[in-house]
């Protein structure tokens, strides 16, 4: 093997980039020739120096700016999931904002709608419940019971007028402050009768907003029954 | 399993990443970045001889093998995959580059050579040592960018980044023989080129053996010959 042949092989000797006759042959060649052992030895330096090449340092950024970009793709790689999700989240932009108004006007209109409609008009039955306790605001003066002495002879005897009528005004106590005889005879021994009638007898006074208020008015018509035999 | 762990498993067993990677989980996405983009930006940019295209193709590359994953063989090797996407992209890059601003003058380029060599530094280094390595890795890349691309391609993964003929021949989608021819003449083409550089190598290094030592010492009785386990293999591939 000449020295030009040698040499075009030469680069690959040092790491076995040749069959292992062809080492044998350039193995034996070198031992003899001087001016191709410079020529390996000056391959062999060339190894060090690209052994010795230190790493290029890559921009500090890169690894970051390769995340970024890959999270991208990823969202481009999505498909057709991404147009609902695109949808959906136009749809929550425009829908989170009005959630509170939209909530808190429905309420309102709710609360406005039973409390105002009620108080507006006033004493609707609200159906047969028994010991119902009317929410009216205002609720008007009432008779509780009646005083248990009655009153033989209230009424005047035949051929006289056998209804009497009664309008008697209370307090804020639910006692009677006045009162006065819508129809039937006034007589003084009728007055005492209903006087002693009205005191002992028992009364709600008028409730405005929860509260007891005087001026209630309570009318109380009396009839005589008069059993034969 | 913690993340933690996980990673532990990767570094052992690839076939776990690369199940991860295609179930589509972020952490081992970010696990190969952080591990590859190194070496990955190595190789580019031992193509482009430039920094802001290679970090540029860097990106490219890893979105290729981010989409490209679910098409990724098992039983070969994520490393050669990458590499064989960089390869593939950086001379891609280099003949539309060609094609379309090799005409141009960038407004960045003076810029760019006013930066500091961004290399990692040894801290145990001299400053002159510092500096000679700076200078070296200078003269190696501007050497490398004047061998024609296919001889370069093979020498910077066979050489700079330590792969094996085997692993280069599958990177580079082509034979070993092919691949050792290449080397061959992509090394022929560096000695001249490094001439002066490798002058100074020697003198610098006058406690190295010589060949002439060695053969008196009957030494290379190794099929690789005197220095071949040591020189050639140095490659400083996946260093993080």
């Amino acid at each position: 093997m000449t020295c030009r042949e040698v040499g075009r092989h030469l680069a690959g000797y040092l790491d076995g980039a040749m069959s292992a006759e062809r080492h044998a042959v350039v193995h034996a060649h070198l031992s003899d020739c001087l001016s191709c052992r410079e020529d390996l030895e000056a391959y062999g330096r060339l190894a060090h120096v690209l052994a010795d090449v230190a790493p290029v340092r890559p921009p500090d950024d890169l690894a970051t700016r390769i995340r970024v970009q890959a999270s991208h793709a990823q969202m481009h790689l999505d498909g057709p999931s991404r147009v609902w999700t695109r949808i959906s989240v136009v749809f929550d932009n425009i829908l989170r904002p009005l959630a509170v108004p939209a909530t808190g006007g429905l309420l309102t209109a709710a609360f406005a709608f039973v409390f105002l409609v009620q108080s507006l008009i006033v004493g609707i039955p609200m159906g047969n419940i028994p010991n119902d306790l009317p929410t009216d605001l205002v609720q008007p003066a009432r008779l509780e019971s009646l005083a248990p002495f009655p009153i033989p002879g209230i009424l005047p005897g035949r051929g006289g007028s056998s209804v009497l009528t009664v309008e008697a005004t209370l307090n804020a106590q639910g006692e009677v402050a006045d009162y006065k005889i819508l129809a039937g005879p006034n007589t003084a021994a009728i007055r005492h009768q209903i006087d002693q009638l009205l005191i002992f007898s028992r009364f709600q006074p008028e409730m405005s907003f929860g509260q007891p208020t005087a001026g209630g008015t309570v009318v109380i018509s009396f009839s005589e029954i008069r059993v034969q035999g | 399993m913690s993340d933690l762990a996980q990673t532990l498993s990767w570094i052992a067993d690839e076939t776990s990443l690369v199940t991860e990677l295609q179930a589509g989980s972020d952490v081992a996405f970010d696990w190969l970045v952080t591990y590859y983009h190194v070496s990955v930006y190595n190789v580019i940019y031992g193509i482009l001889s430039d920094r802001a295209d290679a970090a540029d193709v860097t990106q490219e590359v890893f979105l290729k093998a981010f989409r490209g994953i679910h098409a990724f063989r098992r039983g070969s090797s994520l490393k050669t995959w990458l590499y064989r996407i960089a390869v593939r992209e950086s001379l891609n890059h280099r003949r539309w580059w060609h094609r379309h601003c090799c005409n141009e003058i960038s407004l960045d380029a003076p810029l760019r050579d006013e930066q500091p060599a961004p290399e990692i530094q040894d801290s145990n280094a001299t400053p002159f040592e510092q500096l000679a390595a700076r200078e070296t890795q200078q003269a190696v890349h501007q050497a490398l960018a004047q061998i024609p691309d296919v001889y370069r391609s093979a020498v910077i993964l066979r050489d700079l980044e330590g792969l094996s003929y085997e692993e280069t021949a599958e990177v580079l989608e082509t034979s070993v023989a092919t691949v050792k021819t290449r080397i061959l003449r992509g090394r022929r083409a560096l000695k001249e080129l490094l001439e002066p550089v490798l002058r100074v190598h020697s003198a610098m290094r006058p406690e190295r053996p010589s060949v002439n030592q060695s053969n008196s010492n009957n030494a290379p009785s190794h099929p690789l010959g005197p220095y071949g386990a040591v020189l050639f293999t140095g490659g400083r591939g996946g260093w993080q």
